[in-house]
């Protein structure tokens, strides 16, 4: 009896340091998670870009299986034309309702002047829509900084800043909402309003638009950019194409399922916005 | 025996680094096979039953490698995999009896299991992390998919397993 106690007892024990000394290895680990972190990426940043070029290249193999040569190229090639044609567009577009609006919002507009700094892709978590770019605190990286393609693509913000690192969430991230504004493709050239709403992130790189009223008439193909009302990223950035509406009439709100501009698989260059200021 | 400790750290190193370079180009229905987990389970499922240090090892270092790619405070994938190796455990316990005859359907069963309540745990940590895990149906693509990397390293583990224990034997009779 004495001796299934006294088992018992230092079963018990053994239970509690085990968790106590658990405890204190994770508290130890939070306090020293920046440099932990940074020394981490420090030392994996260039196995993780061999790695990144290699299944690069071996997906590119495989999939040169299921596609002609060089139909994959033409492709992306076609995609950069588009995205830059659909950028001027988007870009004439405001423009041209600029001129419809007062000269004071005019002149808020044309302030929209940023200036970039390239990063590289040292890491990707599909998991949480996350990437890891190779520049920090040491290149006056900071928190929110807005993260975009050559060819004025959105693809997130700075969420997290290391020493050499910074981690940025991807608007496709679960949790994401990022205010736009819906461009509508003219077929009779008269001029409308853009429609306002926001694109909330799916995880697996995907999104949908959402909270745009009812009454409001938008269609496959109309274009995302984005509307800077939270003022953390630039207006007219690029966001996505519709695919499909889903409209409920019971629902206040009308939604539609996206084609997301970002491309992180082959794309590992983008540019941070580093000095871009709401100007009210 | 301290090598052993420093081979499992690297392996796990780098096959975090690979998870989060290499392997996400080949998503499925935007589903990734998560090598961490696998070669985690792999380990415990072969480790022996009589200590805990190792097991609880490993749930360390691989939540460690699991939660630098994180972007929340560390702890949320240690603490999981510290309860995936317990239920292991407890799970063994109970079908210790004809394991060695049918050792893949334990496998692939007590991995199901595992595989789920990681999940689980993980959905219920990240509401107290600024993390964003599902649980939903999708997991049944990601456990299909994590499946098949999880059998044939089953196999892979399982043949140089023999092969160290055959030149083990080997050794004892010189």
């Amino acid at each position: 009896m004495n001796v299934s106690l006294r088992k018992s007892n230092f079963l018990w024990k053994g239970i509690i340091i085990k968790i106590i000394i658990l405890f204190t290895l994770i508290v130890f680990l939070n306090i020293f998670q920046i440099q932990i972190r940074n020394y981490f990426y420090f030392i994996s940043s260039p196995i993780s870009k061999i790695f990144l070029q290699s299944g690069s290249n071996t997906f590119n193999f495989f999939s040169s299986f299921l596609s002609f040569s060089d139909l994959k190229k033409e492709n992306n090639n076609l995609k950069e034309e588009n995205q830059e044609l659909l950028y001027q567009i988007s870009i004439l577009q405001s423009s041209l309702i600029q001129s419809h609006v007062s000269a004071e919002a005019l002149q808020n507009t044309q302030n929209d002047k940023f200036k970039i700094l390239p990063v590289k892709v040292v890491g990707l978590n599909l998991e949480n829509d996350s990437i890891l770019i190779n520049k920090g605190l040491d290149s006056g990286i900071k928190e929110n900084m807005p993260i975009i393609s050559s060819q004025k693509v959105i693809y997130g913000k700075v969420t997290k800043v290391y020493n050499n690192f910074s981690l940025v969430m991807l608007i496709s991230s679960r949790g994401s909402v990022l205010d736009v504004k819906v461009l509508q493709s003219q077929n009779s050239g008269a001029i409308k309003a853009p429609v306002h709403g926001a694109i909330r992130g799916l995880g697996g790189l995907s999104f949908y638009l959402d909270l745009i009223n009812s009454d409001s008439e938008i269609k496959e193909g109309d274009i995302l950019t984005t509307s800077a009302l939270e003022g953390i990223f630039p207006a007219d950035l690029l966001v996505g194409k519709i695919k499909s509406v889903n409209k409920d009439d019971l629902k206040p709100f009308q939604t539609a399922d996206m084609q997301p501009f970002l491309d992180i698989k082959s794309n590992d260059n983008l540019f941070l916005i580093i000095d871009y200021q709401k100007t009210n | 025996m301290w090598i052993k400790y420093i081979l499992i750290t690297l392996s796990f190193f780098i096959i975090s680094i690979m998870q989060n370079s290499f392997l996400t180009y080949f998503g499925i229905m935007g589903e990734l096979p998560n090598l961490i987990f696998i070669l985690f389970f792999i380990l415990i499922f072969f480790e022996g039953s009589d200590t805990y240090f190792d097991g609880f090892f490993m749930a360390i270092i691989a939540g460690l490698f699991s939660d630098m790619f994180l972007p929340a405070y560390f702890g949320a994938t240690i603490i999981s995999l510290i309860v995936v190796y317990f239920l292991k455990k407890f799970l063994m316990y109970f079908i210790t009896e004809n394991q060695s005859k049918y050792p893949v359907f334990y496998f692939i069963s007590l991995f199901s299991v595992c595989f789920i309540v990681n999940r689980l745990i993980l959905y219920i940590i990240s509401f107290f992390l600024q993390l964003h895990f599902t649980f939903n149906s999708s997991i049944i693509s990601s456990l299909i998919y994590n499946l098949v990397f999880a059998c044939i390293s089953f196999y892979l583990y399982k043949k140089i397993y023999k092969k160290s224990d055959l030149s083990h034997q080997l050794r004892l009779f010189k």
